[in-house]
């Protein structure tokens, strides 16, 4: 059983401020994480270059 | 005046909110089954309780805000007291459990729930969209209940009652400037275009617009929709605005009026007709099932597949 789900299993009236500051703080990682995800998500990944343009540039030695 | 929204011993409504006047909009025989007799499906009460605690929790936060006290004093006192109301005889709420796997409102738990308002709050700490304060106690305009007459006679009362309009707003807000009703959602369905073109045009949000304009003298320009979207592992946050103007207030009152004496004459024949082209549309009604059946049998699977839940608008959240 993870810590989380381990608080949300106890009587709450005998959960300490730390308690719920670590619930708060959980949420938070994984809000995070969750918005860092969604950003990747977003950015396209790169064209891959064609053989055409690979070539020109390894011919003008910029590659 | 009664606390109840029919007039004693009848089936004749006198004090309407935009969840009941949507069902006898939808289908009369859907009003029928919800309003006035009470019958909500297993499933319906988990998002209505999820809905509740998320808009009280939300509320209480900006009231906690309001007595001066920091973000993270009133993140984690709202998390304490929705922990503690979500504790049900020595247990966590956990009714979605019961339900099959494929019933969306088994999504609506209480962990989702408290991540939910987390993430919301996290969010929105320093939200654009700014409470406005209630002109005569000062008090932030969140979880307003109205309820004003509207005028129109309404003949089919026995002792001449008016008709009511009633319900809740959940926050009014100023945007760039302007008042805006805000209505918070949280939903399981994807917060794409579809959700949000549901509710232009709506009567939830055309009766917001009045309720604001009416009982609180604010000149709202419509409703910012508030939207979470509760997932397997995340929750998402979109708004979008809804807009009225003052023609298209004044049309939906116009019908408005229409769709009451419709309701009377229900009442009149004593019979709710079904609207057999609605059965499928906002997400399937609840009652499909029921109403495939032979008239015969209906009640039999009411009882079984259904609880009783009288919804009352008048009665505070």
């Amino acid at each position: 059983m993870s810590e989380l789900s381990e608080l949300f299993d106890r009587d709450p009236l005998s959960l300490t401020d730390q308690d719920l500051e670590k619930i708060i703080a959980r949420m938070r990682e994984h809000q995070a994480q969750f918005e860092l995800g969604a950003k990747l998500e977003r950015v396209p990944a790169a064209k891959p270059k064609s053989t055409k343009t690979a070539n020109l540039l390894k011919e003008l030695g910029l590659e | 005046m009664s606390n109840t929204p029919l007039v004693d011993g009848t089936k004749f409504q006198w004090a309407w909110d935009s969840t009941s006047l949507g069902w006898l909009k939808e289908c009369p025989r859907k009003y029928q089954y919800h309003m006035l007799e009470g019958w909500r499906g297993r499933g319906e009460a988990i998002h209505l309780e999820y809905g509740i605690f998320y808009h009280e929790a939300l509320e209480d936060y900006e009231l906690y805000r309001f007595q001066q006290l920091s973000h993270e004093d009133a993140l984690q006192q709202v998390v304490k007291d929705t922990m503690i109301k979500t504790w049900r005889d020595g247990k966590p709420w956990r009714a979605a459990n019961d339900l099959p796997a494929n019933d969306k409102a088994s999504l609506k738990s209480r962990e989702n729930l408290i991540r939910t308002i987390v993430w919301y709050l996290e969010k929105f700490k320093d939200d654009p969209a700014k409470t406005l304060s209630h002109p005569s106690t000062g008090k932030p305009m969140v979880e307003l209940h109205f309820q004003f007459e509207i005028d129109e006679a309404s003949p089919a009362s026995p002792d001449g009652r008016p008709y009511t309009l009633c319900g809740y707003l959940d926050r009014v807000v100023e945007f760039q400037g302007q008042p805006f009703v805000m209505d918070r959602k949280s939903t399981t369905t994807t917060l794409g275009s579809y959700y949000f073109e549901q509710y232009e045009p709506d009567n939830q949000m055309s009766l917001y617009t009045v309720a604001s304009q009416i009982a609180f003298r604010t000149p709202v320009k419509g409703v910012i929709i508030d939207a979470a979207q509760i997932a397997v592992g995340f929750s998402r946050f979109v708004r979008s605005f809804v807009f009225k103007t003052p023609d298209q207030i004044d049309e939906w009152m116009k019908d408005l009026k229409i769709w009451l004496r419709q309701a009377e004459q229900y009442v009149a024949e004593n019979y709710w007709p079904q609207n057999d082209k609605s059965c499928h549309k906002y997400g399937g009604c609840p009652f499909r099932g029921i109403c495939s059946k032979s008239p015969s049998v209906r009640d039999k699977f009411l009882e079984s597949d259904f609880e009783r839940g009288a919804w009352n608008p008048l009665v505070p959240r």
